[in-house]
């Protein structure tokens, strides 16, 4: 049959997986059909197969799962899915404009009470989108629907036995054209069991069923095989993966534990880096809080002896200005023995003292030289007071010849250094 | 309702969630309680400037102080300079008196001895002021001015003029002056200045 199967199996596949995809099919009599494909060199290989027909009277498909799982010896990791026909099962295609997948979820809630006429909270659905188009650009959505009571039945029904798998896969809905495959014939667009089910190998029993997967020669039953084959060539699609996600969910307890170690790992990492980024962050705000406290407490201290030596300093300013006032009132003072005592020494014999005024910080001399034609070389006569060791200096100096040949010398002298 | 959002919207609620939280770090990141539970180094870089011109300050009160005390030594060193009421009795009066007696020790006959006159430099301190002729030879009146040098406490003089009593034939010097001291009556001062003569 053209297109049964989905050719595009290499394309995107999640690395998270291992090659291997197993899938566990039951059919309506409780028989279980499940097989494991390799894939090798971008072929899929089937690796093993097991058939475990169902006893008479006996519903015990739970442990045939688990026996036909322990059988196919699938690693811990590989891509399960199971698939089982139901007696309320609901399967059909509807054409809606494209969506993205929580709009789509949201319309198909709506959409779907239109075609079920049962209550929809009494229903549990999964959709897939398939990748074609109508000429409109309407997508193709395949519509599976079982009762919720029967789905947790079957759900309760296997938490008896300890198996892990990803989701569950209704075998038409694995199909791209399953309508084509198992609705052959059927006039109205979905198909309600009641009482009498479709079945995948007896409507698709059909030799043309194309698929990828080799190495078929090994089935026991190829006929019966057919929907487990048909999951599997589903299970290596791209679309896959994306179509897990609109799948009915399943209690955590049945999804496999994958990459725990690295999870673990991952999460013992992100612990240690947290705690070693907060004891870093403590050690550094310790230290910074340790710092400041430092800081504060030398603060504290300058603080506390700028507030002595202020008030110290207040108490020296208030007589210091007292101290200035009283030494500016003393500038002005001459020292006169200091001056006459400094001129004794200084004066050249040819000159003597004829005039001495102080005041104002000021001292007017009047010298008198011999009476003589030579006349004063004035330079001369006052180098005395120049040079750096002078306590005088002349601020003017005046020359004035009598009649009788002498001179007369007009000195203003300045006390060089002053009181601080 | 919010359990529908959080049903329908999970990534978007918990991203949404994640935002807000990192949203609320920064903005508690940038708040004083922030800063205050957990200082950063910003705030030590602010003490620590803080400090420094605290120490600043400290180094310029330290300059400022022994240059206060430095001054306040010398003045207090200087305490038999100055004319102290309580000391040295009343100046009008005692004042004179000394000039007398260091007249007589220089064996000069003072011309005139003029009265007291005063000036407040400030509260409690007056330059007191006192006018004095005399004729003498050069020696005696040497000797009479090396007593009023000599004399506690200091008595300067403001103004002085010294000049021969005759240009052509000298025998004499005139002196005419002022003579200056300073009298304390603050009570501060007086202390400091008493404390420098102990």
């Amino acid at each position: 049959m053209e297109g049964a199967g989905n050719s595009d199996f290499r394309k995107g596949r999640k690395v998270i997986f291992k090659e291997d995809r197993t899938a566990i099919c039951l059919d309506n009599s409780g028989n279980v059909f499940a097989a494991r494909v390799v894939v090798k060199h971008k072929k899929a290989l089937l690796k093993d197969a097991v058939y475990l027909p169902a006893e008479h009277g006996k519903n015990d498909f739970p442990e045939r799962i688990a026996k036909a799982y322990s059988h196919l010896k699938a690693e811990k990791g590989t891509l399960t899915a199971i698939g089982s026909s139901f007696e309320s099962a609901v399967f059909f295609e509807l054409s809606m404009p494209p969506l993205p997948q929580k709009e789509m979820t949201q319309a198909l809630g709506f959409e779907l009470s239109r075609y079920i006429p049962l209550p929809m909270d009494e229903m549990v659905w999964q959709y897939r989108i398939l990748d074609t188009a109508d000429a409109s650009g309407r997508r193709r959505i395949k519509i599976f629907a079982v009762k919720r009571k029967e789905w947790e039945k079957f759900l309760e029904d296997l938490s008896g036995i300890n198996i892990e798998f990803d989701t569950f896969v209704y075998p038409f809905m694995a199909a791209e054209n399953s309508n084509d495959l198992v609705m052959k014939g059927i006039d109205v667009a979905f198909y309600f069991s009641d009482g009498k089910p479709y079945q995948i190998e007896a409507k698709a029993a059909d030799d043309a069923f194309n698929t990828n997967i080799e190495g078929l020669e090994k089935l026991p039953d190829r006929s019966g095989f057919k929907p487990c084959l048909l999951t599997l060539e589903y299970m290596l699609a791209s679309a896959f993966t994306k179509d897990m996600k609109t799948a009915l969910p399943l209690p955590r307890k049945f999804r496999p534990k994958r990459l725990i170690a690295l999870k673990v790992a991952a999460s013992i990492m992100a612990a240690s880096a947290l705690l070693l980024a907060l004891s870093y962050a403590a050690r550094k705000a310790y230290s910074i809080s340790e710092r400041i406290a430092a800081i504060k407490m030398e603060k504290g201290k300058i603080y506390r002896t700028l507030a002595q030596i202020k008030a110290e300093n207040k108490k020296y300013r208030d007589t210091d200005e007292l101290i200035s006032k009283i030494y500016e009132a003393e500038e002005a003072d001459g020292e006169v023995l200091h001056c006459l005592h400094f001129l004794s020494e200084k004066i050249p014999g040819s000159l003597w003292v004829t005039g001495f005024n102080s005041g104002g910080g000021k001292i007017d001399v009047t010298l008198k030289t011999s009476n003589d034609d030579s006349g004063i070389d004035t330079e001369k006569s006052t180098s005395f007071l120049s040079g750096s060791g002078t306590a005088y200096t002349a601020e003017s100096v005046r020359k004035r010849r009598n009649s009788d040949g002498s001179e007369y010398l007009y000195l203003k002298l300045a006390r060089q250094e002053k009181r601080m | 309702m919010a359990k529908m959002v959080l049903k329908f919207n999970k990534k978007t609620s918990i991203g949404a969630g994640l935002l807000c939280l990192l949203f609320l770090i920064v903005l508690f990141q940038n708040t004083r309680i922030f800063n205050v539970i957990l200082p950063s180094e910003e705030r030590v870089k602010k003490e620590a400037s803080e400090l420094k011109k605290l120490q600043e300050e400290l180094k310029n009160e330290l300059i400022e102080s022994s240059r206060l005390i430095r001054r306040n030594s010398e003045f207090m060193a200087r305490g038999r300079g100055y004319w102290l009421q309580e000391r040295d009795g009343k100046p009008e009066t005692e004042a004179p008196r000394r000039v007398e007696s260091a007249a007589r020790l220089a064996e000069i006959k003072l011309s005139s001895i003029g009265s007291i006159r005063s000036a407040k430099i400030s509260e409690g301190i007056m330059s007191m002021e006192m006018s004095i002729t005399a004729e003498a030879s050069i020696e005696i009146l040497s000797r009479f001015l090396g007593e009023i040098y000599r004399l506690e406490p200091c008595m300067r003089w403001e103004k002085c003029s010294l000049a021969p009593d005759n240009i052509r034939t000298p025998k004499n010097v005139k002196l005419s002056g002022n003579i200056r001291f300073i009298c304390v009556n603050n009570r501060n001062i007086s202390r400091i200045l008493s404390e420098g003569i102990k």
